[in-house]
């Protein structure tokens, strides 16, 4: 039942895009028809897929990095109270750093490299982590660190089994409002100094432009970001939360 | 058998600072308390007076006062906390559970396995401590604490919110474990047929700063104890004017 509406909420959305299309300039505002026939053709050539596994690859090395990065800042500020009163500041300036900022920095400081691209996208990202794990930090359950320090359990048990799982909601949201700006922000940094993905593509097809792939890859890409939610991230939310009654 | 472990307890000068409009508290001023080894000591007294407080001690989670712990024995015994709530992981499984404290190895899994056993909740074991009435939660604390083979046993009210026959099953069941695995035990409560029951020595506590004001050996027998007209008999005896 959810997933005829789903459908007919698509469907919808498709025809109205094509009602729209059928009265514009089709150079300005291609239908799906259009659209479609160019993603088949770059699937088919292959660089559709190309692009889209190297944004992938970015996408998750500066994830991973940022989520790793931010988690351990996060919890040592929930942890420590002069910490956070040192450093919330710090986390305040960087949250507010508009990302084009520090994708420009990184690039000069760093040159017009793949590592100056990942680092510019986990820095954009650490900050949001930090806060959000920070909450968990200071939520985490009084009782449950006294008994693991009372059974004397070791630094590395107490995080697996007593910490991390208390901290699975925030790091599940971090998770998710973090693999929608982070996939943004990497198409940004590849427009700015990349020489391939699906954010030099979308570059290259706006100095042509050609609306069509501009569409065809966004839509490829959003896809693909979906399925991400749906296949795996879903699936072990599940997982962890099958201990709640 | 193990050598036993006794404690030498000593604390100068415990307080809790002002908080808000209450003033500070001074808990223990020069509290001395000697256990010897293989004791069942019950601390008994009311809410509030720093019975929780004192168990964190031995225990290590309060480090904030001067005096000193000293165990007998073993510089440093293996000790088990079951505390007024089970604190289970409720993201762990109850054999989870219990292998927390204890090394990743096959023999550890046999122990736990077997206390499951001899607990009579070997069907539990897969099962999330929250899925569990109160009473086997704390069954499960039980054996946590049991299968770290303690050396001091600390034991923080751990009947409490029971209905009589499960704390009934549950104390026998703790007594049970001790005749087979003997430890220490320091066991706080404000129930003095609680201690009574069990106890071979018990320690009335009253005021603040705290003082013992009973020290008294338990001489029932097993028998005596499941009756409770020797329970009440004894009570009357030694512990009415401190209840």
């Amino acid at each position: 039942m959810h997933f005829a509406w789903s459908a007919l909420s698509i469907v919808v959305l498709v025809v109205a895009w094509q009602g729209a299309a059928s009265f514009a300039d089709p150079r300005l505002l291609p239908g799906p028809g259009r659209v479609g026939a160019t993603l088949v053709g770059a699937a088919l050539e292959g660089s559709l897929f190309t692009n889209i596994g190297i944004t992938l690859a970015r996408v998750l090395a500066s994830f991973i990095l940022a989520m790793t990065i931010g988690t351990a800042i996060g919890i040592a500020l929930g942890r420590v109270w002069l910490l956070n009163r040192f450093f919330d500041p710090w986390l305040i300036l960087f949250l507010n750093l508009p990302a084009l900022v520090v994708i420009v920095l990184c690039y000069i400081w760093l040159g017009l490299t793949e590592a100056a691209a990942i680092t510019a996208v986990a820095i954009n990202k650490i900050p949001n982590v930090a806060v959000t794990l920070r909450e968990g930090g200071r939520a985490l359950d009084r009782d449950l660190l006294e008994m693991a320090s009372a059974y004397e359990i070791g630094r590395w048990k107490t995080l697996r089994h007593v910490i991390l799982p208390q901290l699975t909601p925030y790091f599940m949201g971090a998770i998710r409002s973090g693999l929608a700006l982070v996939w943004k922000i990497v198409l940004v940094v590849e427009l700015l100094g990349r020489s391939s993905g699906v954010g030099f593509v979308i570059g290259s097809a706006f100095q042509l432009f050609d609306v069509s792939t501009i569409l065809a890859y966004a839509l490829a890409f959003v896809f693909v970001i979906q399925m991400i939610e749906l296949l795996i991230l879903q699936p072990w939310e599940r997982r962890l939360n099958q201990w709640r009654r | 058998m193990a050598a036993m472990t006794g404690l030498e307890i000593e604390i100068a000068h415990k307080s809790y600072p002002p908080l808000g409009s209450t003033p500070m508290r001074r808990i223990f001023e020069g509290f001395h308390l000697s256990v010897d080894p293989g004791a069942f000591l019950c601390l008994l007294g009311p809410s509030g007076i720093g019975k929780t407080t004192l168990l964190n001690m031995i225990a290590g989670l309060d480090t904030d006062y001067s005096g000193r712990i000293e165990f007998g024995g073993t510089a440093k015994p293996r000790m088990a906390y079951v505390f007024q709530s089970p604190r289970l992981l409720p993201w762990r499984t109850v054999l989870e559970n219990i292998l927390l404290p204890l090394p990743s190895t096959e023999a550890a899994q046999r122990t736990a396995l077997d206390l499951l056993a001899s607990m009579g909740m070997s069907d539990t074991k897969n099962v999330y401590p929250e899925r569990l009435s109160l009473g086997m939660q704390r069954r499960v604390a039980l054996a946590r604490a049991f299968a770290i083979e303690p050396d001091v046993l600390l034991m923080d009210e751990p009947f409490t919110s029971l209905d009589e026959a499960t704390a009934d099953r549950l104390r026998d069941l703790l007594i049970g474990m001790l005749v087979r695995r003997p430890a220490t035990v320091l066991f706080v409560t404000h129930d003095s047929r609680d201690a009574i029951r069990m106890a071979s020595r018990i320690i009335a506590l009253s005021g603040s700063p705290v003082r013992a004001v009973k020290d008294i050996s338990v001489g029932l027998s097993q028998g005596e104890r499941q009756d409770k007209g020797a329970i009440e008999a004894f009570r009357g005896r030694f512990l009415a004017q401190v209840q």
